[in-house]
């Protein structure tokens, strides 16, 4: 285990760590579970584990669930592709070219300042309440920090290595491919995975403001109904989702710092 | 002050008048890194620069690698005048300008992907490219990678992606800089050693005086403010060199003598 100089040395490391963070867990869903059941609260307005559950697996049984998820997944899948392509591309270029920072930066910054989800009302008068306008929304969250990070990684290469690869006689076309892009690989991965979580929240809200379908929609209906159970579950779904594509992103990160350091 | 000599025949490298200048970022003016300097180095030979911070020894290498280009003047490789970097002359970098992202052999072929030497395929660059690790005395560490090593294992990655492209000239820049005494002085050692295999023109940048004569068939010694030649001195200690090269008393006469003329500038 690494010195760390802000806590304690913990002991039995990474089982000790597991269990203590396993007991919380449970400790949690205990209380959930019993303390309607103890009448502390009123399970209608908290709900509880094995209700939630319950509820899953009745929405899951029901036809129009399957529909929801895969509007919902590809708004997602769309809007954040078009935000990679983009983001990636614009933001390496960025780095690469002064000019064409100089040119684009305000624009950016202000664009990254501003709450895009307040766009919400004016990209549906635009594009309307269908698919389009929730891919418009993951589009516009999860592009900004893509571009914000490719841009900084191409900034960070060290000089040293692009006079290494010209000593070579290296082409532009070859500094480029051969260390401008594998050097700032990690970072462009960084802004992915910061633009993930972005894109599905921004999704999941634009169905919630305006929608026909998607799990967004199905939360606000389920909310006006008053279904906490039901509700509980898909925001459930969506934050595993969320969970496991940023640890996805998160390993193949890992991945290129340990080759990379 | 004309420190030029003439070796015959024609040299593998001339400086002719050499000025470099950097601009000052922010404040008016510019630095003079280099002036007026001239310099012939014949073939086969080892050079040495030695010089304190700041007297453009490395501008001086740089420039001729192709990396710098000087504000006026002209250097020639092979009578043909250097518009940029070349397949003839390859750069060893102070601070190893190694790729983190690859092994020890793909930073070794590093140089010969970009080259593309005719007619060789993927496998012979890799081919070649173990057998230079081998040479620099890395074999089995073939796929480590660069922070997995310790700073002289790292240089010999420099200096094998240098040689692996088989060039006429090797440029030195500070390489063993950040080495510590005892792993610089083995260095040294192993370079000579490869050196004396096929003996490319080398030109060798250090700040070390003992460094400089012990490499050396000529050591050129600079000043600064503004950056210049003020002697050039021809070494003559017999080869191959040994520890035992350091103890002689030529050494020693060649260490007072550059301390001398170092000396001589800051006063």
């Amino acid at each position: 285990m690494k010195f760390n100089e802000h806590s304690p040395p913990l002991r039995g490391g990474e089982y000790y760590r597991t269990l203590v963070s396993t007991i919380t867990v449970m400790a949690f869903l205990a209380v959930w579970e019993f303390a309607p059941r103890a009448g502390i609260v009123d399970a209608t307005f908290t709900s509880q584990p094995t209700r939630v559950v319950a509820a899953g697996l009745e929405i899951i049984r029901t036809g129009g669930f399957l529909h929801d998820v895969s509007v919902s997944l590809s708004e997602f899948a769309l809007g954040f592709t078009l935000a990679i392509a983009v983001g990636v591309a614009l933001g390496l270029a960025l780095g690469r070219f002064p000019v064409l920072r100089y040119a684009l930066d305000p624009p950016i910054m202000a664009i990254y300042a501003t709450p895009h989800l307040a766009l919400l009302p004016i990209i549906v008068v635009w594009l309307g309440i269908g698919m389009q306008s929730k891919i418009a929304v993951a589009f516009v969250s999860g592009v900004i920090p893509i571009l914000v990070n490719a841009m900084a990684g191409v900034r960070g290469v060290d000089g040293s290595w692009i006079a290494a690869a010209r000593s070579f006689s290296a082409r532009e076309s070859d500094v480029f491919l051969k260390v401008i892009l594998p050097a700032s690989l990690p970072s462009v991965i960084l802004g992915i995975r910061l633009g993930l979580s972005r894109a599905v929240l921004g999704v999941v809200v634009a169905e919630m403001y305006q929608s026909q379908a998607g799990v967004g929609n199905e939360i606000m209906r389920y909310g006006s109904e008053f279904r906490t159970d039901y509700l509980l579950f898909d925001v459930l779904l969506v934050s595993l989702f969320g969970l496991t594509a940023t640890s996805a992103v998160r390993a193949l990160e890992e991945r290129l710092w340990t080759a990379g350091e | 002050m004309d420190a030029r000599t003439v070796v015959e025949p024609a040299p593998h490298i001339q400086v002719e008048s050499l000025t470099i200048v950097y601009e000052k970022p922010k404040a008016a003016g510019a630095l003079i890194a280099v002036s007026n300097v001239n310099l012939d180095i014949a073939r086969g030979t080892f050079v040495t620069i030695v010089g304190p911070s700041g007297c453009g020894k490395s501008s001086l290498l740089l420039s001729i690698a192709g990396l710098v280009k000087p504000a006026s003047g002209c250097i020639r490789v092979n009578g043909k005048p250097v518009m940029g970097p070349g397949r003839d002359r390859a750069v060893v970098f102070q601070d190893f300008a190694l790729m983190p992202w690859r092994t020890v052999i793909d930073n070794v072929r590093f140089g010969l992907e970009l080259q593309r030497p005719p007619r060789l395929t993927g496998g012979d660059l890799t081919e070649r490219a173990c057998r230079y690790v081998e040479l620099v005395g890395l074999k089995g560490f073939e796929h480590y990678h660069p922070h997995q090593l310790s700073g002289g294992m790292r240089q010999r990655v420099g200096i094998a992606r240098a040689l692996a492209v088989d060039p006429e000239i090797l440029l030195l820049d500070e390489p063993f800089g950040s080495l510590d005494a005892q792993t610089r002085d083995e260095m040294g050692s192993e370079l000579l050693a490869i050196w004396e295999r096929n003996k490319k023109t080398a030109l060798f940048v250090t700040h070390g005086i003992d460094e400089a004569i012990f490499l050396a068939d000529q050591i050129v010694v600079m000043a600064r403010d503004p950056g210049r030649i003020t002697e050039i001195i021809s070494v003559d200690l017999p080869r191959p060199r040994t520890a035992e090269t350091t103890d002689s008393k030529r050494f020693i006469e060649y260490r007072k003598q550059i301390r001398e003329c170092l000396g001589r500038e800051q006063s």
